[in-house]
């Protein structure tokens, strides 16, 4: 990996915390990830270990306060996104990367009709990168975004107000939102975990249509191992919010590393082996107060001494693989 | 079309508040003590003169009766004889009517475009001085009547600065406008009379801006909560994230959703100006009807008070309608539900 060509996303020592009343929640703490053009990665890891949190950094529309950026740099094809101009960050967003929140009925406003939100973020794209555009090719643009995510009736959707679409139809929509940039990296928030088991099967299968078509870089946050190991050549997991291993996903499945990842991959239902997963016991620690060293130290079946007073680096421990942990710490040093 | 059986449902109901408002004020009316028939006449008048008059008046009927009487001439627009003007008091409302209502729909334009302005500076910049600002301003003007800012007003820019007259409609020297609409500003306009129209415009200045303050603060607190409240959604991330301009989200995508709960209270605020502006229009010598029902109480004069507080309740339940218009135009999913008529 070292001697790689430039990343195309490359996320180095991040933290993130929340103000929150009386105190700060700490929710990111030393992020690293990178990515190369051509890559889908997967970003696993329990709820509210911070997989949102990242991402939404990534575009800077974290709201701030309560958020606060306090390390870390955020590397998009060289250039840190955290200290940009709001003009160059706006040709970065949609162009350069661009999302599918979690949520689709939060995601789209309420008042506006998908017409007019859809109106906005074409004529911004292209604004954003200088080119002239009329209304009516706009109108061209939004319709036909709308029937590559296989809408019917895309004029009449067009005119209708979030309240009068399907959960379904209103994912569909927010894909068709944020395709309509045509950006290099799509980060996709757990698409379809709102909806049920068959639309969301029929809107991975969407997504991974498209992005097959358009030969897309793609970040797809899950906590769902299957829907990785369908989707994704690279995955990254992340605990308590740090990436705590990463590999391909392969690897990932056949050798993982981290009790964390073990544990993980354990909890996931066989329908060959005996009985149901064994998942891991506990939880996510309390922001306001992690544990010190590894965070995941609590929970985890081999601490060690060293796992409560530091915390791992993440270790390229062969080509392609990485785990921050020190079971596998080449040199762990112990300061006793 | 679900926009007018909306509006028909919202007449209706209006209908039945104001026929219950109708039965409250008559009854609070003939209960309180002193018999307005003697009022009318003085102390002084033979007592045969008094019966009479109790006769005129229906007074010596049972109650509901009397009521029945109110009621067919009311729904004629006939509302009896006031006792302290001898004039109808239809053509007393006529007259007095327009001129509060002139003072509130100022005061409401003052009240949106300031509070509103204000609400959106203080939500762009938040915890900024200019947020700080306003926002003590806003604790300020919620706790203080208006009266308090009309006397500080006519001190400050009537008596010293002397920047703004302090008495009247239009200066003495200036003629008013033939009678349209009765509101002396658009009479004006709509004669072409340019100069009485700023006269009057000088003279509603400091009334009207007394009686918005309080809906300013008020609309400037609501609007800047609802903003940051907003701000933090996340479609408002989405646009965010799609590369779209904090301008576009600012004045746009932010701005409607959170307009919703503040028109809905500066609705109501100017329904309550035009009543709670008595003592405004008293300072002013402003010839409205706040005034004149404040008189009629003083001298209970029956049929002046029973129509004055009916026309308030009427402006109460338009502004109502209107509120819901502005919100259904604002919220769509209030215009769905209506048009499902749940």
């Amino acid at each position: 990996m070292v001697s790689s060509p430039t990343p195309l996303l490359e996320i180095r020592d991040l933290a993130v915390n929340f103000a929150v009343y009386g105190g700060e929640l700490r929710v990111l703490d030393g992020v690293n990830f990178r990515m190369f053009a051509g890559e889908r990665v997967g970003l696993v890891g329990e709820t509210g270990c911070g997989k949102t949190t990242m991402m939404k950094a990534i575009l800077r529309v974290l709201p701030t306060p309560p958020a606060r950026i306090p390390r870390g740099e955020i590397l998009f094809k060289g250039k840190d996104i955290l200290k940009m101009k709001e003009r160059e960050l706006r040709s970065v967003r949609g162009t350069g990367i661009s999302m599918i929140f979690q949520d689709p009925t939060a995601a789209l406003n309420p008042v506006f009709t998908i017409g007019a939100q859809m109106h906005a973020v074409i004529q911004s794209q292209a604004q954003n990168n200088h080119r002239s555009i009329d209304r009516r090719k706009i109108w061209q643009l939004a319709v036909s975004a709308l029937k590559d995510v296989a809408l019917a009736d895309p004029e009449r959707l067009l005119k209708s107000y979030p309240i009068q679409l399907s959960g379904g139809m209103r994912q569909r929509v927010c894909i068709a939102m944020a395709l309509s940039t045509n950006p290099e990296i799509l980060i996709a928030d757990e698409p379809g975990t709102s909806l049920d088991v068959t639309i969301q099967d029929q809107i991975l299968r969407l997504l991974r249509d498209l992005v097959e078509k358009r030969n897309m870089s793609v970040i797809l946050i899950t906590h769902t191992l299957g829907v990785v190991r369908e989707l994704t050549n690279r995955v990254y997991v992340m605990y308590a919010g740090s990436i705590v291993e990463t590999a391909e996903t392969t690897k990932i499945f056949s050798q993982p590393l981290h009790p964390y990842t073990r544990g993980l991959i354990a909890t996931v239902p066989r329908l060959t082996g005996g009985g149901i997963a064994s998942g891991i016991p506990g939880r996510i620690p309390d922001y306001r107060n992690p544990p010190i060293g590894c965070r995941f130290h609590p929970r985890c079946p081999h601490v060690m001494e060293i796992c409560k007073q530091q915390k791992p680096p993440l270790i390229e421990v062969e080509p392609n693989h990485s785990v921050a942990c020190f079971l596998y710490s080449p040199t762990p040093k112990v300061e006793l | 079309m679900s926009m007018l059986r909306f509006l028909i449902q919202r007449a209706l109901y209006s209908v039945f508040v104001l026929f219950g408002l109708s039965i409250v004020i008559f009854i609070i009316a003939r209960i309180m003590p002193g018999d307005p028939a003697r009022m009318a006449v003085g102390a002084r008048a033979p007592q045969w003169v008094v019966d009479r008059l109790r006769e005129q008046m229906h007074l010596d009927k049972p109650i509901a009766v009397q009521y029945y009487y109110w009621l067919r001439d009311a729904l004629r627009g006939d509302f009896g004889i006031s006792l302290i003007t001898q004039r109808p008091v239809t053509s007393d409302i006529m007259e007095t009517l327009p001129a509060s209502l002139e003072l509130a729909l100022y005061a409401a334009v003052i009240a949106g475009v300031l509070g509103i302005g204000m609400g959106i500076l203080s939500a762009r910049y938040k915890d900024s001085w200019i947020d700080n600002l306003s926002r003590l301003f806003s604790y300020a003007g919620i706790v203080t009547p208006s009266y308090i800012f009309a006397i500080l007003f006519v001190l400050l820019f009537g008596f010293t600065l002397k920047w703004f007259p302090i008495i009247g409609r239009v200066s003495e020297d200036v003629p008013l406008p033939p009678k349209i609409t009765g509101l002396v500003t658009i009479d004006a306009l709509l004669q072409g009379q340019f100069s009485t129209f700023l006269d009057a415009l000088w003279h509603i200045v400091l009334p009207s801006l007394s009686l918005a303050m309080g809906s300013i603060a008020q609309a400037a607190r609501i609007t800047r909560s609802s903003m940051a409240d907003n701000l933090t959604r996340d479609y408002i991330a989405n646009l965010r994230a799609l590369g779209v301009s904090e301008r576009l989200i600012m004045s746009r995508f932010l701005l409607k959703p959170s307009l919703i709960p503040t028109v809905s209270i500066l609705g109501l605020d100017i329904a309550a100006i035009l009543s709670v502006a008595f003592i405004v229009e008293s300072i002013f010598n402003w010839p409205g009807m706040a005034r004149y029902g404040m008189n009629a109480m003083l001298y209970k004069d029956l049929n002046a008070i029973s129509a004055v507080i009916l026309v308030f309740g009427a402006a109460f339940a338009l502004m109502n309608i209107l509120v819901d218009l502005v919100v259904a135009y604002l919220d769509p999913r209030i215009r769905l539900r209506a048009a499902k008529g749940e």
